[in-house]
Formats: structure tokens, sequence, C-alpha cells
């Protein structure tokens, strides 16, 4: 069962995790037949946003199994605006990713918003990774405000998942990743049945974790192989056109 | 790769109020046929959020029930004195190992009951495990378990919080840790390679977790067949079933 990951990191970290290299990369992606991975700069993450989707943007040059996300940040609107018309028209730029934990803007703000409204034009996705049910309820806001714009919240919005699915159950344009350090048993084929079965998509988050530990969640979800299937592979080549 | 014994450290069953999930312990026996393991240390939720007496008394007759499961006790030290008594009791009915929960019961590690009962570990040599995501919590732990002599294990340790407890590790040998939130590329790895693959315990917080996230994590370490043992199942045998 051939797998997509669409979260994984590109870069160092402050915490003690090895940063991958390019090699490391494939070679979890050989062990666990992943066949693509989506990759987003740890240090784009972290502040330096043009610096670290450069950077990402040479590892992936010329690249079939790596892909890049746009990592953009409203408290810069003009440079992630930039970086919006750098890399979306690329082919190997899936969509842009925002971390509300590092930005702390609401996710309904109005540079939010405008950066959201930027990227449209281009129908790719926007992955938000958020930490609180706040953040939830901005999204919610935003998602409402753009409802043609594809939103996925990174890693189920972890401890929050019921409350994530519950969100994507009633914003047909949100979808989740359920990825991440939160291996709640029941978390994956609760989000399957309520958001839906093209709703949930694959994610490791590596390295902050290994992809063993999240391709274990997805073997022990209660769920068919063939839903199992899509949620490692075929929701990802539909949402981005694989 | 050859299949090796399992013996998981961290397991539940009963119910959890915050979510409409079956943990029965029928399912928990579900996942241990399932994975083949051969031994589960565990503990009724009951005791975690009703009333850690009963949950005792539940353990106790799920692990006469079925050899598979050791027993694993609980105090609540918002419950205060009666805490001690029943520490006491337990210990000398059998249990080798307890578990705290200062951040699911929201209570301080600087609790009395808490110095208490690790010195009453320390004196009885047994072994407690405790929650500690919390910055500062594997610190404070360290801590009270020197000064008391007794063995912890950390639990709920990832990768937000492994530099503070590999530091508190490094400095002190009755620090143990379990593995079932140790998700990074290099987080088994690199806590081997600093302080030794007998201070790591696999705990898979199964069936609040799956069982196969923390077992993958660990079938696919790259560590040497022996210390992947050891921390499979070995450190378990040895720490908790023997001697």
């Amino acid at each position: 069962m051939a797998i997509i990951d669409i979260h994984a990191h590109y870069g160092s970290w402050f915490w003690p995790v090895r940063a991958p290299t390019l090699d490391d990369l494939r070679a979890h992606m050989k062990k666990f037949a992943i066949e693509k991975t989506f990759l987003a700069s740890s240090v784009a993450i972290m502040g330096e946003i043009v610096e670290g989707n450069a950077a990402v943007a040479e590892a992936i040059e010329g690249c079939d199994d790596l892909l890049g996300w746009c990592v953009i940040n409203p408290n810069f609107v003009e440079l992630s605006l930039d970086e919006v018309q750098k890399y979306l028209r690329r082919r190997d730029f899936v969509g842009a990713k925002m971390h509300a934990a590092y930005h702390m803007q609401p996710l309904d703000s109005p540079p939010t918003a405008q950066l959201v409204k930027a990227m449209l034009r281009y129908d790719k996705p926007l992955m938000v990774q958020v930490r609180t049910e706040t953040d939830l309820a901005r999204l919610d806001a935003l998602a409402q405000e753009f409802p043609s714009a594809h939103i996925i919240i990174g890693n189920m919005a972890g401890a929050h998942w019921q409350v994530a699915v519950r969100l994507a159950s009633v914003r047909t344009n949100i979808v989740l990743e359920c990825g991440g350090p939160i291996a709640d048993r029941d978390k994956i084929a609760y989000a399957f049945a309520e958001a839906g079965p093209h709703r949930v998509l694959f994610g490791t988050d590596q390295p902050l974790v290994h992809p063993a530990f999240a391709v274990g969640a997805v073997r022990d979800a209660a769920l068919e192989p063939s839903q199992k299937d899509a949620i490692l592979q075929r929701n990802a080549r539909r949402l981005f056109g694989l | 790769m050859s299949e090796l014994t399992i013996r998981d450290v961290n397991t539940f069953f009963g119910f959890w109020a915050s979510r409409p999930i079956d943990i029965s312990l029928a399912t928990l026996s579900g996942i241990l046929d399932k994975h083949k393991v051969a031994r589960a240390a565990t503990l009724s939720t009951v005791g975690i959020f009703m009333d850690c007496r009963r949950g005792n008394d539940l353990t106790w007759q799920a692990a006469q029930d079925d050899p598979r499961l050791l027993p694993t006790g609980t105090i609540d030290p918002r419950g205060g004195l009666r805490c001690m008594e029943e520490l006491a009791e337990r210990v000398e009915q059998g249990f080798r190992l307890f578990a705290l929960f200062p951040e699911t019961q929201e209570w301080s590690l600087e609790h009395a009951c808490c110095t208490e009962a690790l010195r009453f570990a320390g004196q009885a040599g047994i072994t407690v495990m405790i929650e500690a995501a919390q910055s500062g919590a594997p610190t404070t732990i360290a801590r009270l378990a020197e000064q008391c002599g007794a063995r912890v294990i950390l639990s709920h340790i990832g990768y937000r919080n492994l530099g503070e407890v590999l530091m508190v590790m490094k400095n002190n040998p009755n620090v143990l840790l379990e593995t079932h939130m140790l998700t990074s590329a290099d987080g088994i790895e690199r806590t081997v390679d600093e302080v030794g693959s007998e201070r790591l315990l696999f705990g898979s917080g199964a069936p609040l977790k799956y069982f196969s996230s923390a077992y993958l994590r660990l079938h696919f370490a790259d560590l040497p067949a022996g210390e992947r043992a050891a921390v499979l199942a070995g450190n378990f045998e040895r720490l908790l079933e023997q001697g």
C-alpha cells in the first residue's frame, strides 16, 4: 500500500531531534513505501520564512518524490505574499503552511485573511497548525470567510482532535491530516466516520514523529483496508491532483 | 526481524470520561492477544478518576484473572492521609508498581503526599511511574526520587521535554523512562546513547492509544537486537518481575 506523507519537515529544530538529510528521508520513504513526502522548512516555521522556503526549494529541485510547502507568516504580510507568488506557481510546491503557535496571530485576523485571499488564485491548500480550541474557532471563521479555500488542519489539532473533527464535519472546505504525536486510539476512525471518507489525509510530522509511529496509528485504526488506503494515499492524490 | 517478547509497562482498563472510547478489560485483553504481549502492567481507571481503593481492588482482581497482567497500583493525593494507608496495604498485598497522575488529577508534585509516597517507595523497594509531560516535572520528580531513594519511571515523555529528561537521567540513575510518547525520529536511539538501554521500558498507553504506534516505533528503532529486546521486555522483567 503506497503512502503519501503530506506533513514532514526539513531543517533543524530547537528540540533534541536530528535534522533529517534527504538520504534520511528517502530511507524512511523506502522502508515504509512512502511514495511522496511534502516538506515544510522548520527554519521558516520558526521565523525565517525566506531562508527556510529557499532551503526547501533547493532540496526538492528536480525531485519527483519530494514536494514543498511554502511557509507563510501573517506578521510579515508583504514578505509572505512574495513567497506565495514565488512558490505557489511552481508544480513542486503543493500549498502554503502556517503555524499559529509561532506567528501568534489570530487565524481570522485581517493579515491572515489577506494571505488566504492571495492564495485563492493558485487553488492550492493551506495547512494550518493550531494549538488551542480558540485557534480552531478562529480557523472556522476563516474557512467561512473563504469557502473556496482548501484548509487542512495539521495533526488534527493535536489534543483537540475531537473539536477539529467536528469542525471538518460541518465545513466542506476543511480536511484533516492525522499524524503527529497524539496517538489516541479512536481518533482516526472517528475522523473518517464524522468528517467523511475523503477528508482524512496521512501525515507523519517527521522528524518530530517517526513514520513508524504514524503508520502504526493507521494500521490499528478500526477501518477497512480500502478506507485506510484512502487515508494513506487516495485522498491526498485527489486533493493535490497527484 | 524475528518476533521478540513484549512486555508493556503502561496500559489501562475501565473508562475515560472525556472520550467515548471502549477501554474495557476485554478490549485491553484483545489488544494483548492481537499483538502477543507476554505481560502488561495495568491499572483500572476507576483508581484515577473515582476511588483509588476500589480501583486497586479491580486492578488486583484483573491480574488474578489474567496471568499476563501485572497490577499497577495507584493513589490519589487529593485524598490526603488515606493515601499512605492505601499504599502500605497494597504493597503488603503484593503490588510492586504504582502509577501517579499529577497532570490528569491536577495536583502539584510538591504535594506532601507525593513526597511521602516516594519515601515509602524507596524504603519498600517498589517502582513508581509518574506523568511528567510538563516542563520542570521531570526535574522535580528526579529530585524527589533522589531525596527519597526511590526508583521512578517518567511517563508521557516526548520530543518536547526529552532535552530536560536526558539531563535529568544522566544525573539520576534511579530515573527511568517509558516509551509510549517517545515519537521522534531519533528519540529512542538518542536516549539509549545518552543513558543506556537498560533505563527504557516499552509502554503503549493501550487501549487509550494505538498499540502499534509505540510498538512499531521501537520495532524500527536503529538499535542492536539485544538493546531492543531489553527495552521491549528485558528491563520490565528485571525490574518488576524478578527479585
